[in-house]
């Protein structure tokens, strides 16, 4: 079955408040935001959020967190240790949540925006609703990775005793603060619609 | 009656939405996402705003913890901690934190009182759409709910190190996280159209 789709139709859609307006229109008639039939440079703009978030992850895994200094010994944690030690102290549900968050999440992202993009440039038309499902499941669970990023930020500004205990936070958070953002940015440039517009050139 | 068409945000076909109810969930018939979902009547968002911008205040001004390590005690307002950042060096890391979690609510929060009220008044819902444009923009950005759950991580993480006191400002900014969160998944911005194209 051939679809009629906005490209074979010769019309646009907003994508913010979804009016479905001529192709020549330059400005949405509704919300007047600027209109393209496809996010414009999707494909280039993906790869590079997407390959940047990957560099950054590898610091982020090796570097530590967060310092903890208390009574004159400094002691620094990498994001694995934090979970072991959850894990050590009995706390398996906070231990579990931290794991998912920060380790499974950003790379379990990172592989789905690399088999989307892999789908479109190598035309494997038919795993486009498998790649849909993914990217919707991506798109609500990227949030959660910033979990370890904002626990850090609280307990540097709450733990402060002058000269007793403070917290600094590590060469670590600030990479994987990037690498979560970047990934969150490779899947708002990435369009769906092109896995399937492949689909429809190819079918006809 | 003029047909009324949109198209699927995800796969791009063109669906007819003429005798669509407003009241009832669409998905697409080719890619199966959900591209309609109703929202609650603007007056049920717009108390549940108020709500939450009530338990904001308390929240930011009131302390949320005291912490107390060898006789020496240290509470700490919600304010105090974002603005800690200004004097250190963390700075990123401070903007993008508190900006996800606190101040991309709260502007949310009023951008959707500045687009409900306007509109329940009678005007015309074009004359907000630089409000709707930047909502739309924002509202990926606002991580309120995994800020909630990063400061019971945060609270577990301390026990272990001092001995600490929960405070009121913390229970409040709870409650704003949450009505928040209601508030958000309760109002469907594509209402604000709709409701316009009934009154022409």
């Amino acid at each position: 079955m051939i679809w009629k789709t906005d490209i074979s139709e010769g019309k646009s859609l907003c994508h913010l408040c979804g009016k479905l307006q001529e192709r020549t229109q330059d400005e949405c008639l509704r919300c007047g935001e600027t209109l393209h039939q496809r996010k414009v440079h999707s494909l280039v703009q993906t790869w590079g959020y997407a390959l940047a978030a990957t560099l950054f992850l590898i610091p982020a895994n090796i570097m530590p967190m967060m310092i903890v200094t208390a009574m004159g010994n400094n002691e620094g944690s990498t994001i694995m240790e934090g979970v072991i030690y959850f894990f050590s102290h009995g706390e398996y549900a906070i231990g579990g949540i931290i794991f998912i968050a920060s380790v499974a999440v950003p790379i379990f992202k990172l592989a789905v925006v690399y088999f989307l993009l892999l789908i479109i440039q190598f035309k494997q038309f038919d795993k486009a609703q498998t790649g849909l499902k993914l990217f919707h499941i991506i798109h609500i669970i990227g949030k959660w990775s910033m979990l370890d990023i904002f626990v850090v930020a609280l307990m540097v500004s709450l733990v402060q005793f002058q000269g007793l205990a403070s917290i600094q936070t590590g060469g670590a958070a600030i990479a994987f603060c990037a690498a979560v953002v970047f990934t969150i940015i490779s899947t708002n440039t990435f369009d769906p619609r092109l896995m399937f517009d492949i689909n429809k050139r190819e079918s006809i | 009656m003029q047909k009324i068409q949109t198209a699927c945000l995800d796969c791009g076909i063109i669906i007819d939405v003429s005798d669509f109810d407003r009241l009832q969930q669409y998905s697409c018939p080719r890619c199966h996402s959900v591209f309609y979902r109703p929202g609650e009547s603007f007056d049920l968002v717009l108390v549940m705003a108020i709500t939450a911008f009530l338990f904001f205040i308390p929240a930011i001004f009131l302390p949320i913890m005291t912490l107390e390590i060898m006789d020496k005690t240290h509470s700490v307002t919600l304010l105090e901690a974002v603005l800690f950042f200004i004097s250190d060096g963390y700075f990123i890391i401070a903007v993008i934190a508190s900006a996800a979690g606190v101040f991309v609510p709260l502007l949310l929060l009023g951008l959707i009182m500045m687009m409900i009220i306007p509109v329940k008044m009678g005007y015309s819902a074009q004359r907000v759409r630089a409000f709707f444009r930047l909502y739309e923009h924002l509202h990926g950005w606002a991580m309120a709910e995994v800020y909630l759950i990063s400061i019971f991580v945060a609270i577990v993480k301390l026990s272990g190190m001092a001995k600490l006191k929960l405070d009121f400002g913390l229970f409040s900014f709870f409650f704003f996280l949450i009505t928040f969160y209601i508030t958000i998944t309760w109002f469907n911005s594509e209402d604000l159209w709709t409701e316009n194209d009934m009154e022409d």
